[in-house]
């Protein structure tokens, strides 16, 4: 029986896992093989899956003339910042969303739905008049505002749904024991909601932390540059310098490959049956 | 209560947002007296933000009535970082930039006529008369930019791969090109003799169906007496064929359809192909990634008559910006290009990044004459079997076009759902209504 | 006492009423300010001859970009078309792949969070750079994927990725199907875990088998997150064009152009801002229609929209 059950388990869990985790890792691996080459290795035949020559220059050069702490501490700072933005006004008008009946919902909803359909490419130059207008060019908050109104409608949606699947009763008992609303909310809903929360978040934060079209328009100061847009620099006229750009990606990845390890954790989890039962 | 509460936090949370906008967005201007001149370099990378950086700091050091401050873009970013700034009106006051985009800034009237400061340049003799020519030819008579460096458009050869082969002569007709790509093409092993380029191929598509022809009656211009484009001609059509078959045959690799310069430089280097079409200044690019002394460089090819033809000289530019109104004082910007043209600089940035100087008095320098590579510029410069192909690119939407609609259509020819006549018909009529357009405004 | 009362009523209804305005407004404003009002400048661009490079003849008139767009354009029609497979077919496989994925990574095993940690990470990465990864990877002459098969006797002749349309358009959707797998298995991990597994115990107790449980309690269970998601990817990934361009920049022949990459060509290429923002305006109502219509046949939210 247990053996019977041992052999699904491979066959139902443990193959498609593995399967999944190779398919995720050879580009990888390609990847940082590729950084860990010299320029002349990474085209050379044949092709070597592991470098013949290991060379860590393509990392020091990243951090000794190019600069890439600096784009780090500057691509931390637009994610960090808007991933809270995202998460608290998200959290709030969720709510909103889900607990009230209103004049004009649906129309909020559509509204929400439509800035997510234009093409970001056209919206450049009036977005870049608005920055200019508030002297934000150059400035990293042009990048947090763009990436929060970007992120925003999907998170409040996301946080919609969450709330929706959460029994209202849950927060009117907690009312009728005297807690406010917000009180109410944030003490019983929030440690419920934790696993969504986090998805929201770590939603927002990859995809400011891989912002790339509005910085190109918005940011034209080197020291204010974020990871993507100095990675630019490996692409030049006539040359593409594949190493040195693949070791600015594994770089990039570091940071949240933490996240996804740190997160992980809270992504799922019995939390909800407990309170519900509760 | 509850409700003051709520708008107090929502309050919060809009005005610690504003406060922290508020303070990114402090300038500094401590420039003092000094006017503040900016510039921006459009390709840039490492080597060459380091080298801008210790020229600027040494013309700062030179003279106090300027500041000049320097930003280096990606080649990628350039054209949109200032495209923007043109429509927003935040230019720098002087930009850098390839031969083919400056009539597209011109259009949008960016940038500033040099010709009267080109004049009273005291270097300006030294510059090669070419280049001169070119950028006249450009400006409809004015000129917009202080040239710096040109490409000369060459071919790379693999000799290890040569010799391996038993190729014991490098290629110096289409004819010898093309029995050579039909032999060591080999789709099974995956081996070729010749890197085809699919993505903007007008460089190596145009030199190869001028070489064919003779020119086919070409006389430096590609609009005859009537202002027709002549490139439709039956001779053409016939010698695109011939190019467009490399193809069909199957003597270059299948992707090379979409190859762009990256994808040809890869197969290059990887040596799966041994023979490459491409100009002087790719050359960094094939000695990052084959290697230093693994490829060799060799003149164009050359029709039965000896004669090849290949893009004029398009040198790269430093121009003036138009921030300021056509006749304000532009002398300090226009004193950053003079010493960014002049031999002093040239000779550092040339010999940083490669490229081939057009400044002469650098020709004279050492670090110039022991360059094993520039030597084969010099004698296509001086040969007089090198026809020059001046490319419209007067026309501002030219070098759109060879992107975008001549990489399509070429494209479509070698897959075999266009014909070399229709391509070539379609490029005609585009050029020759550009051409009366651009004859309509002068 | 009973004055109290009323006024605590009275302050419930006003309570109620707006509340939920307040709430929503930062979020509106943000919006309106940053979103709805650039979307309309582009409106009006849409409805002018507005060419960079003919800087004199700006003028008003009227719907002829959108005219010309749509009886004369024929790369519009290809790219629509391309758009429609790219995101079909993209969409489909990330919505199947990532809810096997999520349904494998919400059971407990051994070395679950390394694991997790490392099938989630391919989203990371900035479509830029799948794009350059994917093209080092399957290049026909010097490209991994070719070798490694040739050396595995899988194939005895290099697969040529570039040198059709079909080809061309599988090999984005193969490296954007990598990319997007994670963004559905996170979101529907977090949906699955919210399902109380008291549940499931109740459902095993019944006598229902995998199978049963996962398309009579999971699928209902998540089926707005289902169909949010499925929705706002679409919506992306058609939006979506970095990846793409990198990749085949948009050919051979235009088979892998999009309509967000032909407004781009449109828009930095050509500089024809008018005819660009027509294309823009004609992509989001063409989006609105087909999202509308999802959410009426997925019937999104049930009672609460209106």
């Amino acid at each position: 029986m247990k053996g019977k059950q041992g052999i699904k388990k491979v066959i139902f869990l443990y193959l498609p896992v593995i399967a999944f985790i190779i398919i995720t890792l050879a580009p990888f691996y390609w990847m940082i093989v590729t950084s860990l080459k010299h320029s002349t290795e990474v085209f050379s035949r044949p092709l070597t899956y592991w470098p013949k020559e290991f060379t860590f220059e393509n990392y020091s050069k990243l951090f000794s003339g190019f600069g890439f702490g600096r784009y780090f501490l500057n691509s931390f700072f637009v994610s960090i910042t808007t991933t809270l933005i995202v998460i608290v006004l998200s959290l709030i008008s969720g709510y909103a969303m889900s607990r009230y009946k209103f004049r004009g919902k649906g129309f909020v909803y559509l509204l929400l739905l439509c800035t997510q359909m234009f093409p970001a490419v056209v919206l450049m130059i009036p977005l870049f008049e608005t920055m200019n207008s508030l002297r934000l060019i150059n400035s990293l908050w042009s990048l947090v505002i763009t990436c929060s109104c970007t992120n925003l409608p999907f998170c409040l949606f996301m946080m919609m749904g969450y709330y929706n699947s959460i029994p209202r009763s849950l927060e009117e008992a907690a009312q009728v024991d005297g807690c406010s609303l917000l009180k109410a909310v944030f003490k019983v809903l929030m440690p419920t909601m934790l696993p969504s929360i986090i998805a929201t978040g770590s939603y927002a934060f990859i995809n400011s932390w891989n912002v790339f079209i509005y910085a190109t328009a918005f940011i034209t100061k080197k020291e204010k540059y974020p990871i993507p847009l100095a990675l630019n620099i490996f692409q030049g006229e006539f040359n593409t310098d594949y190493a040195g750009l693949a070791a600015g990606c594994v770089v990039a990845l570091i940071p949240v490959l933490i996240l996804f390890a740190m997160i992980q954790k809270n992504l799922s989890g019995g939390a909800t049956s407990g309170a519900v039962k509760g | 209560m509850k409700k003051r509460r709520l708008v107090a936090l929502s309050m919060a949370v809009i005005m610690s947002v504003s406060t922290l906008m508020g303070c990114g967005s402090k300038d500094s201007s401590t420039s003092g007296k000094k006017q503040v001149v900016e510039f921006w370099y459009h390709a840039a990378d490492e080597k060459s933000n380091k080298a801008y950086e210790e020229l600027i700091t040494k013309l700062n050091a030179s003279q106090d009535e300027y500041e000049y401050r320097y930003t280096g873009f990606a080649s990628k970013d350039f054209p949109d970082k200032f495209q923007m700034a043109i429509a927003t009106k935040t230019m720098p006051d002087v930009i850098s930039t390839g031969f083919g985009n400056v009539m597209t800034y011109v259009a949008q009237d960016a940038l500033v006529d040099l010709t009267s400061y080109y004049e009273k340049w005291d270097q300006k003799s030294d510059i090669l008369p070419q280049t001169f020519d070119s950028l006249k030819a450009l400006g409809g008579g004015k000129i917009y930019g202080m040239p710096f460096n040109y490409d000369q458009q060459i071919c790379y050869y693999n000799p290890a791969l040569f010799e391996a082969n038993g190729i014991t002569e490098v290629p110096t007709t289409q004819a010898k090109f093309l029995e050579l790509t039909e032999q060591f093409g080999n789709r099974e092993k995956g081996t070729y003799f010749y890197s085809l380029r699919g993505v903007k191929p007008s460089d190596n598509l145009f030199a190869w169906i001028f070489t064919y022809t003779d020119g086919a009656g070409y006389k430096g211009s590609f609009f005859d007496e009537n202002n027709q484009c002549i490139i439709n001609k039956p001779e053409f059509v016939e010698a695109l064929d011939v190019y467009a078959s490399i193809y069909k045959n199957k003597w270059v690799s299948g992707d090379s359809v979409n190859n762009d310069f990256n994808e040809m430089n890869a197969e290059f280097s990887a040596g799966t192909s041994m023979f490459v079409m491409h100009n002087s200044s790719g050359r960094r690019s094939i000695s990052t990634t084959l290697g230093e002394g693994n490829f060799k460089q060799t003149k164009p090819l050359a029709n039965e008559e000896g004669r090849y033809y290949a893009p004029s000289m398009q040198p790269q530019v430093y121009c003036v910006t138009n921030n300021k109104g056509a006749d304000a004082n532009y002398d300090g910007a226009v004193k950053l290009c003079q010493y960014l043209a002049g031999k002093e600089a040239v000779s550092e940035l040339c010999q940083v990044l490669g490229r081939t100087p057009v400044n002469t008095a650098c020709y004279e320098a050492d670090w110039y004459k022991q360059n094993a590579y520039y030597p084969l510029y010099g004698e296509i410069m001086n040969d007089p079997n090198y026809v020059q192909i001046q490319n419209p690119y007067w026309l501002m939407t030219y070098a759109n076009f060879i992107k975008s609609d001549m990489t399509t259509d070429f494209q479509a020819l070698l897959l075999g759902e266009k014909s070399a006549q229709q391509v070539l018909d379609k490029w005609a009529q585009f050029l020759t209504e550009e051409q009366a357009k651009y004859l309509q405004d002068k | 006492m009973k004055a109290k009362g009323r006024a605590r009523r009275n302050k419930l209804y006003y309570k109620r009423v707006v509340t939920p305005y307040l709430l929503l407004l930062p979020v509106l404003v943000f919006v309106t300010f940053f979103m709805l009002r650039p979307m309309v400048n582009v409106f009006i661009m849409s409805m002018q001859n507005y060419k960079i490079l003919e800087p004199g003849n700006k003028s008003f008139i009227g719907l002829s970009n959108y005219i010309k767009i749509l009886t004369q354009d024929e790369v519009f029609i290809k790219a629509i078309r391309n758009s429609i497979l790219w995101v079909a077919v993209s969409v489909v496989l990330q919505t199947i792949l990532g809810f096997w994925l999520a349904y494998l990574l919400n059971q407990k095993f051994k070395l679950r969070g390394i694991a997790r940690a490392l099938v989630l990470s391919p989203w990371a990465v900035a479509g830029v750079m799948v794009g350059i990864i994917w093209n080092l990877m399957l290049g026909e002459t010097y490209g991994v994927v070719n070798d490694l098969l040739l050396r595995l006797g899988i194939i005895d002749q290099n697969i040529s990725w570039f040198s059709s349309g079909n080809m061309a358009m599988a090999a984005v959707i193969i490296a954007n199907v990598w990319r997007g797998i994670p963004f559905f298995a996170i979101s529907y991990l977090s949906a699955l875990s919210s399902i109380p597994e008291d549940i499931y115990e109740s459902a095993k107790i019944d006598g229902a088998n995998r199978i049963v449980t996962l398309f009579k309690i999971t699928i209902p269970m998540i089926k707005d997150t289902f169909v949010l998601t499925t929705l706002l990817r679409s919506i992306w990934t058609f939006n979506a064009m970095d990846l793409i361009y990198s990749l085949t920049y948009g050919g051979p022949n235009n088979s892998t152009m999009t309509i967000p990459l032909y407004i781009m060509t449109k828009f930095k290429g050509e500089m024809d801002y008018g005819y660009a923002s027509a294309l823009a305006g004609i992509a989001t109502i063409l989006m609105m229609i087909v999202a509308f219509a999802y959410i009426k046949i997925g019937k999104l939210g049930k009672e609460e929209m209106y």
